[in-house]
């Protein structure tokens, strides 16, 4: 008999997660052949589960994470070979949410997983997320509020509680053995493209399966004056785009469909400053997980920054003529989408114009007007309306036999 | 004495009822044990509640086992226990917290109770009476309610094919404060200074607002005549022929924020609709209980009072032309009264009202 293991993925953003995950929901039936459970009825069932486990509010979302962690784990208990849970959100749970996890998960043997990549890539990363999610805070304050030591914003204790590495895995280890704790490392840039998802396979037990990786669903990232450009587009649409509408609109539309297409532009990267305030930092994580003895896929000197010759871009004051291209771009992809819905409104409205002729047509067959007045005498009497009741239950029993 | 059989010791104190802060906490060690220490915040929360007496057994627990909700620095160390320069945030002096970390961690225990309280039973209402008059209400959403309520129970339900209209008015910040106050009561709400604010960037009122375009559709439906304009809810029952209408409690601006506060954790415990129940036949009631009475309404910002008086003008001399019926006062009673106070609750005052609601709550044996 198989050992029942649990496989847990939590974190962290922006380390081919998204990639990852739609590997194993789209192949989620053939891995279940193999013995390996991927408990999901949705792309985001996972993500649900995070937001419900740690009680966060995600721009109306969590109307749909109502028992999502429970309904996952009671999966989870009742599979009896491998199971993976995965999303990066889950690095940000606190003690008291991650003792409530790890028990509902049951006896099975409990695998973490983190996936990392360096922290001069992460930085820039995670403002531009804060941006995707509709946030307009400037670079220059998202960087100085992650370097208060104190950590008190909303933005710093977020971004620490994500990618913290020694700390998340503090966080979520605290009751599991290192041995069955593993760093997943994102490769350096220039390295072969799927060498990432190599050491995902390898950690998750997927060598070998025949997946389909042919996945679209991804977090691209976006150039600098595209992210300038999109934290402008929130300042001036947050007051009356309701959650429900940015995310197929700003977030999918323009940020996924368009502006993440303008490969060409500046990179986001960090000031001389924290750079070398994050590798100091990094090569502390490296030493302390280098003593912690966990299984590495891949290579903790990834998670320390390359030495760059790339000039910094700086998104609050960007090149003005780059924005604006971009904003060309989105303005023809709006009025692309404009075109599209219009198309969809004169379908609708044939339509609608048709089977308005319809019912006229019926109102006026003679006959029409004498069931009408029918209708309406029986309508009237207590007689009446239960000959109307049994005709309209006699008639229902025959169109359901028809 | 280790740092972490002095922090044991405060632990045993809290959770006994103590409220000494822990910068001023010294202890023997006798209680020291194995395990890891509650965070700061759940800690100095404990200590609040305690201010006001001991804090029941069941509510300290829930206090200690609960996770804070949301986005925010997770559990904290203690300043002199937890090793410094380490992963994680810094060790804090719990005093030294801010009050909306205590807010969000109390959100999350009051959510836990709501959800856990037995289930509110259906009002009782009588039997529709045969011959009752026909109403409608409209106007302050928030005493709308109430009286609405009161009649219905009382077996005159709203309808009718030819209704007197009441159209119930008041001064126009308290009308809108109200309306907003009704919103929060029923599901969904912006923050009232987001909302004031949508509303005086506009030129004026939106029609499902707007006293004047909410009278004049009555009236092309029912005529004018039937249109009655009420400025108190005693105006209201003599326009309707009953008697015994009383207005609304009024929830302080701080705790509509913290019905709002922990709301937004019942989004991810229940459905929606199991959420609307609990929220009107839950939560309002204790926090209707733990209010505190000289805390203040919600009050539109002084930036706006200009907008807001050129509005209670526009309404007085809309109403006034139509001719309406007007019950209880003069039209010039929609003018804004000059408010106490311009600014919104502090999350001081938030926490206040909800260390009060958790103690009823725990009152009612919900903990």
């Amino acid at each position: 008999m198989r050992a029942k293991r649990v496989l847990l993925h939590v974190g962290t953003p922006k380390t081919g997660t998204s990639y990852l995950q739609d590997v194993l929901f789209r192949n989620r039936r053939l891995l279940a052949d193999r013995g390996i459970l991927y408990p999901a009825d949705r792309f985001d069932a996972h993500f649900l589960a995070a937001l419900d486990l740690m009680r966060l509010p995600w721009g109306g979302l969590e109307d749909e994470a109502v028992g999502a962690w429970d309904r996952l784990a009671e999966e989870v208990r009742r599979w009896p070979g491998t199971a993976i849970v995965s999303h990066e959100i889950l690095a940000h749970a606190s003690r008291t949410e991650i003792e409530r996890a790890l028990a509902s998960l049951g006896d099975a043997e409990v695998h973490l997983i983190v996936s990392a990549r360096d922290l001069v890539r992460q930085i820039p990363a995670e403002w531009q997320e804060n941006v995707k999610h509709r946030r307009t805070i400037g670079y220059a304050r998202f960087l100085t509020a992650i370097r208060d030591p104190q950590r008190r914003s909303r933005t710093a204790s977020w971004f620490w509680a994500v990618q913290e590495l020694p700390d998340i895995l503090d966080r979520w280890g605290a009751t599991i053995p290192p041995e069955r704790i593993h760093v997943v490392t994102v490769p350096k840039p220039g390295s072969a493209p799927t060498l990432l998802w190599e050491r995902f396979a390898r950690t998750f037990g997927l060598e070998g399966i025949p997946l389909d990786l042919n996945v679209d669903r991804a977090n691209p990232s976006l150039g600098a004056p595209e992210t300038t450009l999109l934290r402008r587009i929130n300042r001036t649409v947050n007051g009356f785009v309701k959650p429900a509408d940015y995310r197929p609109l700003v977030r999918e539309l323009l940020a996924h469909q368009t502006l993440s297409k303008r490969t060409n532009s500046p990179r986001l990267g960090v000031p001389p400053e924290v750079r070398t305030w994050a590798t100091a930092v990094a090569i502390g994580w490296v030493e302390e997980l280098a003593a912690r003895g966990y299984d590495v896929a891949g290579d903790l000197e990834d998670l320390l920054p390359d030495e760059s010759g790339a000039p910094f871009f700086d998104p609050d004051h960007p090149r003005e003529r780059l924005v604006n291209n971009a904003a060309l771009d989105v303005i023809r992809a709006l009025l692309l989408e404009n075109v599209r819905l219009r198309d969809a409104e004169a379908d609708l409205a044939g339509r609608l114009e048709e089977a308005e002729r319809a019912l006229g047509r019926a109102y006026l067959r003679p006959s029409y007007k004498l069931r009408e007045k029918a209708v309406s005498k029986l309508e009237h009497g207590r007689l009446g309306q239960g000959m109307l009741g049994a005709y309209r239950r006699a008639r229902g029993r025959s169109s359901r036999s028809a | 004495m280790t740092a972490q059989a002095r922090a044991w010791g405060w632990v045993a104190h809290l959770t006994s009822g103590g409220t000494t802060p822990w910068a001023d906490w010294t202890d023997d060690g006798s209680a020291s044990r194995a395990g890891v220490l509650p965070g700061a915040q759940h800690l100095e929360l404990l200590r609040r509640l305690n201010l006001a007496g001991p804090t029941p057994t069941p509510l300290v627990r829930r206090v200690l086992a609960s996770g804070a909700p949301g986005r925010g620095q997770q559990e904290l160390g203690l300043v002199g226990v937890a090793e410094p320069g380490r992963y994680g945030a810094p060790p804090v002096d719990p005093a030294d917290l801010p009050d909306d970390e205590l807010v969000r961690l109390a959100s999350g225990v009051l959510a836990d109770l709501v959800v856990s309280a037995p289930e509110p039973a259906p009002p009782r209402n009588r039997r529709p009476r045969l011959f009752r008059h026909e109403y409608r209400l409209g106007g302050n959403r928030l005493t709308a309610d109430a009286l609405r309520a009161q009649l219905i129970r009382d077996g005159r339900p709203p309808g009718g094919t030819r209704p007197t209209v009441v159209m119930l008015l008041g001064d126009l910040g308290a009308h809108l404060a109200d309306t907003w106050a009704a919103r929060v009561r029923r599901a969904f709400a912006p923050p009232w200074d987001d909302w004031i604010h949508e509303l005086a960037e506009r030129p004026q009122l939106p029609p499902r607002l707007d006293p004047v375009a909410r009278a004049r559709a009555w009236a092309d439906q029912v005529g004018v005549e039937r249109v009655h304009l009420a400025l108190a809810p005693a105006a209201a029952a003599e326009a309707l022929g009953v008697r015994g209408l009383t207005g609304p409690t009024r929830l302080s601006h701080a705790a509509l924020d913290a019905a709002g506060h922990t709301k937004g954790v019942l989004r991810v415990l229940v459905n929606d609709v199991e959420r609307e129940q609990r929220l009107r036949g839950v939560l309002l009631p204790w926090l209707e209980a733990g209010d505190t009475p000289t805390l203040p309404a919600p009050v539109v910002p002084r930036r706006h009072r200009g907008w807001l008086e050129h509005e209670a003008r526009r309404i007085r001399a809309g109403l006034a032309d139509a001719g309406y019926a007007v019950h209880g006062g003069e039209l010039d009673q929609l003018l804004p009264a000059e408010p106490v106070r311009t600014t919104g609750p502090t999350y001081g005052e938030v926490l206040t009202v909800m260390l009060r609601t958790l103690r009823v709550a725990t009152m009612e044996g919900q903990a």
